[in-house]
């Protein structure tokens, strides 16, 4: 496995369904062994686009390659792909065994080979004991590694997983995902994952594709993708990020208002004077301050809503600037500067923190 | 407020209300189905003359050749046509969950609606298509296929298609409920596994939709065996069912203790295939722990 080999192409992938164009023009690359997490809004597309690697859809443009050969006329069954299904799709009247061995079958795999790497494959996410029991005889979470094992056994060279931790109790959540992350690693089969879970994203993926309207708004390692959002809407989308519309004031300088402006160095020179520009900024890099006047935003406390170890205020502007949405969300960690809804405050922003985003509102976030 | 305190409260205990309810249920059975059938039961033991005494003379005499011989073309016929309607269906309810709902139903209602058309009107239409001068005969004449009229009427395979005309509906029905009902992203899950489409059908919709094939079958196989209208109309000497025959022992033999003893041999033969389809109709056989 060379750096840089392509193990998925994704080259002008478009799907309609009449009117309504669910993939538009998609180009995107996955390499051997990646980890990556498909994350949007539902209704974005993204399990269309997931269909059609796996070839259940026929593009209607574009062209989808897996180990470089166009797979446009291969149907499902002959693709080195495999699907860990959002409901599982186990067959009922199959042991778990059975559901696992099932592929291998399909193929001609010999007997012997089969029992063996189904018992692998169950050893491997933890359900030997469980293997002549029937789906409906064992619990949602053990159902969803039954899905996996049944996928993995088969070796494919990629494995598209159809938001599978969805169906699952939060605490149970974690637990999967730290499970994936280590079969992926083990196996080192490239992983296509998609969620609306921005968290589970950022914390499984080796890269984030953000996608909406049928498009990839950004794709990137987490960190850049949470860090150095490329629109609105994925600065909104992934953490977030509040949305302040303003113009580039000179060097260094947004003017958010008609009398505030804000210092935000690495700008840059304008592009053309007074450029409109979106300047993201995320809730836990907000800084309340007591009082009428002195530095920051002016704004006051909406509501506060305690969250545990930090509490999240709602904050409208009281005058000079204005937010995405109307409110301003910022979390302060518990027990730093205790403030009520009704107090009128001073929002506190490091230079730092701001994040520009180009292009103004060409990209209104969703 | 306790729902459950409220219910017992209000409603009869189980055991008078279920009583209550199945009163007109059991009095219909008991007066014009249990009754009529120990009656049949008796005579089937009766003396030729009714006298009054007991005999087997008559299960003797049933058990003929010349009666087995039309019992097994009985249930012969109803097999055949058991499988051809199960073989015409399928495909039908698969094309069928293709069409946009609004379609579907109005498909639905175009196959099932004709079976309500009476039986006799049916038959006599099959025999306007089926005989010497019939349509398809001039049509093939016509055209040149065949110089001298094709024997269609009067023969097995007039009753055949006859009986599949009639039944094909109470297999559609079931089949397009179970497939219907049926989680099709198992039949993805199957594809993606490597199997085509013949496996996935054998594999998975097979018996994902084996409650439907198999009430299905029953629905079309319990009431075949004892069909009498089609095979009297569109059959002929050779082609005679087990009800044409009982029928002739009632009114032109006036022999109504053998007529008696071939219609308990036709109930044991429904019973024996509703008890097999009982066995094989468990959802799903139990796994082994």
């Amino acid at each position: 496995m060379a750096a840089g080999e392509t193990l998925l192409e994704l080259n002008g992938v478009t799907k309609r369904y009449g009117a309504v164009v669910a993939v538009d023009g998609i180009s995107a690359s996955l390499h051997p062994g990646e980890y990556l997490c498909l994350l949007g809004p539902s209704g974005c597309g993204k399990t269309t686009l997931l269909r059609l690697i796996a070839g259940f859809e026929v593009p209607d443009g574009g062209v989808v390659r897996l180990h470089g050969r166009d797979m446009t006329s291969v149907p499902p069954e002959r693709r080195d792909v495999n699907v860990v299904f959002q409901n599982y799709a186990l067959f009922p009247h199959l042991t778990v065994a059975e559901n696992v061995g099932f592929g291998l079958r399909m193929k001609g795999v010999p007997r012997a080979e089969a029992r063996e790497r189904v018992t692998d494959a169950l050893r491997q996410v933890r359900l030997e004991r469980e293997a002549n029991r029937l789906p409906r005889q064992i619990s949602g979470g053990q159902q969803q590694r039954v899905a996996l094992a049944r996928a993995l056994v088969n070796r494919p060279a990629l494995l598209l997983l159809d938001e599978p931790l969805s169906a699952l109790d939060p605490e149970l959540r974690q637990q999967v995902q730290d499970e994936l992350r280590r079969v992926q690693r083990e196996t080192g089969i490239a992983f296509l994952h998609i969620t609306h879970d921005q968290d589970e994203a950022l914390s499984l993926a080796d890269r984030v594709a953000v996608m909406r309207s049928g498009r990839f708004e950004q794709i990137g390692t987490p960190r850049e993708v949470y860090a150095a959002p490329a629109s609105r809407f994925v600065a909104s989308f992934v953490g977030g990020a509040n949305l302040l519309e303003g113009r580039v004031a000179g060097e260094g300088w947004v003017e958010l208002g008609s009398e505030t402006s804000v210092h935000v160095p690495g700008l840059g020179a304008p592009a053309d004077p007074a450029e409109p520009i979106t300047l993201a900024v995320r809730p836990e890099a907000v800084r309340l301050a007591n009082g009428d006047s002195g530095e920051g935003l002016p704004g006051r406390i909406i509501r506060a809503a305690f969250r545990g170890s930090e509490v999240e205020y709602s904050i409208e502007a009281t005058s000079g600037w204005n937010v995405s949405g109307g409110l301003l969300r910022a979390l302060v960690p518990a027990g730093v500067g205790a403030a009520a809804e009704g107090d009128t405050v001073r929002l506190e922003i490091a230079p730092t923190d701001w994040v520009v985003i180009r292009g103004g509102t060409t990209n209104g976030a969703g | 407020m306790n729902s459950s305190d409220e219910r017992r409260v209000k409603a009869p205990p189980a055991a008078l209300s279920g009583g209550v309810y199945v009163t007109p249920a059991v009095l219909y059975l008991v007066l014009l189905f249990a009754l009529p059938l120990a009656i049949v039961a008796g005579y089937s033991f009766a003396d030729g003359d009714l006298g009054g005494g007991l005999t087997l003379e008559n299960y003797a005499r049933a058990f003929d050749p010349l009666y087995v011989g039309v019992l097994l073309r009985s249930a012969w016929l109803a097999l055949a046509t058991t499988l051809l309607a199960l073989l015409i269906s399928y495909p039908c309810v698969l094309a069928l969950r293709t069409l946009s709902p609004t379609r579907r139903i109005l498909t639905l209602a175009l196959l099932v609606v004709p079976s309500w058309l009476n039986l006799l009107v049916k038959n006599y239409a099959w025999i306007i298509l089926l005989r010497r001068e019939g349509v398809l005969n001039s049509l093939l004449q016509g055209m040149g296929l065949t110089d001298t009229p094709l024997p269609l009427l009067f023969n097995e395979g007039a009753v055949l298609v006859g009986l599949v005309h009639t039944y094909l509906p109470f297999m559609i029905l079931p089949l397009y409920a179970a497939v219907d009902r049926m989680d099709w992203s198992l039949v993805e899950a199957a594809r993606d596994l490597g199997a085509g489409r013949w496996r996935t059908f054998r594999h998975v919709l097979l018996p994902q939709t084996r409650v439907g094939v198999l009430v299905g079958s029953a629905l079309v196989f319990i009431p075949t065996l004892g069909a009498f209208v089609t095979p009297d109309l569109l059959g002929g000497p050779t082609s005679l069912m087990i009800a044409n025959v009982i029928e002739s022992q009632v009114l032109q033999a006036r022999d109504w203790p053998m007529a008696a003893a071939l219609s308990m041999l036709l109930v044991a033969l429904v019973l024996l295939a509703t008890g097999l389809l009982h066995r094989v109709t468990r959802p799903y056989p139990a796994a082994a722990e």
